[in-house]
């Protein structure tokens, strides 16, 4: 899984040439990191998701004054935190105060299993899966991407939400006891048929790349 | 076990932790349950896989939601200019599902959009080129490898030329080295390809439009072979014989390693790209050189001769069976075109040469695939006529 300091590249792409592909690949890196670390602190989700898109409106529209940071990865963090806590005002300086301690990875993702199976699950499962998750409200939807995604306690889900862990057990565990259900045994043993094949040797690979 | 029961596994952590590769005592753990409980495999399999799909299925939703969120921010807040930025978005989305095509294999969305357009370009559709080739031996006997049957196609001195069940042409010398040098030349036509081994184990890929003129044994201090258009070679390790390939304007030397020469007359520039090894490209006639190392490519024109870090993929992707475009100028894309496809190229809008192209495709596709696939830049249409594919604006 990258980390936010991989991203150097498409920091520069977009600081120097204002390239909009590099800006969603930040966004699309650090909307998961901040939503993580803003969670673990304690914070609302909503909350969180609103500092993380002020502050991607502000590198937006300040791009030329962002050319003097070495560190996009430190600067990112250390001024989302702050805003975050005590909503000061964004600025383009460097901060030295960035404390690695204090923004934790995220916890492991396996993204190259996720992706093949994405590409790998049958047309049907992949539908059923679709219809099924736009039926889903949004607070459901949140708490499955924080729990399975992001890998957050179920306190923290609780705390970011505002509902009792055991909303969050339940919600979880209805989500998925409803899916499996939709998409049917008989489906579910030939797609795993297929994957378990493939699965001791995919695994390896996974577990050494 | 009831269905119910292996749901319930997600209230715990570790079973998590197993499902999402977290936490390698839990994966130990929950890998010894599975052993020890085998008719829970599938369940289990399925579990862990359901739940990586809604992990990855909530996330995309949310994201989407939330980035939508911010392009409203950032469209009300800004000047003109940046609400111009804001509106080249479809294009990457584009660029995106192009890549995102490539991936699902190109057939099946051709399919999925019958549009009349895909329609007309069906009805006069152009095979890809194949294995084809004309050998020329020493004598001028001319043998044509297309139709050829396996098996011993000469016999030259001491050396067999055979071809085997995959079509490749293989030397086997079973000659002294004094035996007298003979020269043969394999010719690629339009719409060829062909791979042939020499006679020191050496590997050549020849793309179409192209020739290797190489001696049926390596007898002097050096091996020496010469090619136009453009080949990839696996050079079979000798440290006491360098090889040397002169192709336009430049020489290549190596000991042993993979490289691709691409060096078509019809394009400004030769380009010599390392995958692995070493290799030392002189331009003709000067002591001007340039060594590479893997990753890099040698770009010699008539007015430069310089070394750029380059995606090697990129360069032998032809070899490897596809076409991939990456920023790739169409004038460039549509030259490829020609020589795999055998057609020639008109453009109605010189102005379109300059456009730049994304994507990638198996070069066994019909030419409507590969033109279809052009198509969604948005820029540019083609319209096949017989031999012919005319490039006009859209």
């Amino acid at each position: 899984m990258r980390k936010g300091k991989d991203l150097k590249a498409e920091w520069n792409a977009f600081v120097e040439n204002g390239s909009e592909q590099a800006f969603y690949n930040l966004y699309d890196h650090y909307h998961d990191y901040l939503l993580y670390i803003g969670i673990q602190k304690e914070m609302p989700m909503e909350k969180v998701k609103d500092c993380i898109n002020d502050l991607f409106l502000y590198v937006f529209e300040n791009r030329l004054k962002l050319h003097t940071v070495n560190h996009h990865h430190n600067y990112l963090v250390t001024i989302f935190l702050r805003s975050l806590f005590r909503k000061e005002h964004f600025s383009s300086s460097e901060s030295l105060t960035f404390d690695e301690e204090q923004t934790p990875d995220m916890p492991a993702y396996p993204s190259a299993e996720a992706l093949y199976i994405q590409q790998n699950v049958q047309e049907q499962v992949a539908q059923t899966l679709k219809k099924y998750m736009d039926k889903l409200s949004v607070s459901q939807s949140r708490m499955i991407y924080q729990k399975f995604y992001l890998g957050l306690t179920y306190e923290e889900i609780a705390q970011a939400n505002g509902v009792s862990v055991k909303t969050v057990y339940n919600t979880i565990l209805q989500a998925v006891a409803k899916l499996k259900k939709l998409i049917g045994t008989q489906h579910i043993g030939t797609l795993a048929v297929t994957i378990s094949l493939l699965g001791t040797l995919i695994l390896f690979f996974f577990k050494i790349s | 076990m009831q269905d119910t029961d292996v749901a319930q596994f997600i209230n715990q952590e570790s079973f998590l932790n197993y499902c999402f590769n977290r936490n390698d005592e839990d994966v130990r753990y929950w890998e010894k349950w599975l052993i020890e409980n085998p008719e829970h495999v599938l369940q289990v399999e399925a579990m862990k896989q359901i739940l990586i799909l809604m992990a990855q299925e909530s996330r995309g939703r949310l994201k989407q939601q939330h980035f939508s969120e911010l392009q409203e921010k950032i469209k009300q807040s800004s000047s003109p200019q940046i609400i111009k930025k804001i509106s080249l978005w479809p294009r990457y989305a584009v660029a995106a599902s192009i890549l995102l095509f490539l991936s699902i294999g190109g057939y099946y969305i051709f399919h999925k959009q019958p549009t009349q357009q895909t329609a007309q370009i069906q009805k006069q559709d152009i095979a890809p080129g194949g294995n084809k080739a004309i050998l020329t031996l020493a004598n001028g006997q001319r043998l044509i490898l297309t139709g050829a049957k396996n098996g011993l196609l000469a016999n030259q001195g001491n050396t067999t030329i055979n071809k085997t069940a995959d079509g490749k042409v293989v030397y086997n010398a079973a000659a002294s080295e004094s035996d007298k040098v003979i020269y043969n030349t394999m010719t690629t036509p339009r719409g060829g390809q062909y791979h042939l081994t020499l006679v020191d184990g050496t590997d050549v890929w020849l793309n179409a439009m192209s020739s290797i003129k190489y001696p049926t044994a390596f007898t002097g201090k050096d091996r020496q072979v010469e090619i136009t258009g453009e080949a990839y070679f696996e050079v079979a390790h000798n440290p006491a014989k360098p090889f040397r390939i002169m192709s336009s304007g430049q020489t290549v030397e190596v000991l042993g390693t993979h490289f691709n020469v691409n060096g078509y007359p019809d394009e400004s520039e030769t380009k010599t790209t390392l995958i692995q090894g070493s290799v030392k490209v002189t331009k003709t006639g000067t002591n001007e050189t340039n060594i590479l190392k893997p990753g890099q490519q040698a770009i010699l024109s008539d007015r430069l001769f310089a070394i750029s870090n380059v995606k090697t993929d990129d360069a032998i992707a032809w070899k490897n069976g596809y076409f991939m475009f990456n920023n790739e100028p169409l004038e460039s894309v549509m030259r490829k075109i020609s020589r795999w496809y055998d057609v020639d190229i008109e453009y109605r809008d010189s102005g379109l040469k300059k456009e730049n192209t994304y994507g990638s495709l198996s070069r066994f596709s019909d030419v409507s695939k590969v033109l279809k696939l052009l198509e969604l830049t948005g820029a540019v249409k083609f319209h096949i006529a017989g031999n012919k594919i005319i490039v006009s604006k859209n």
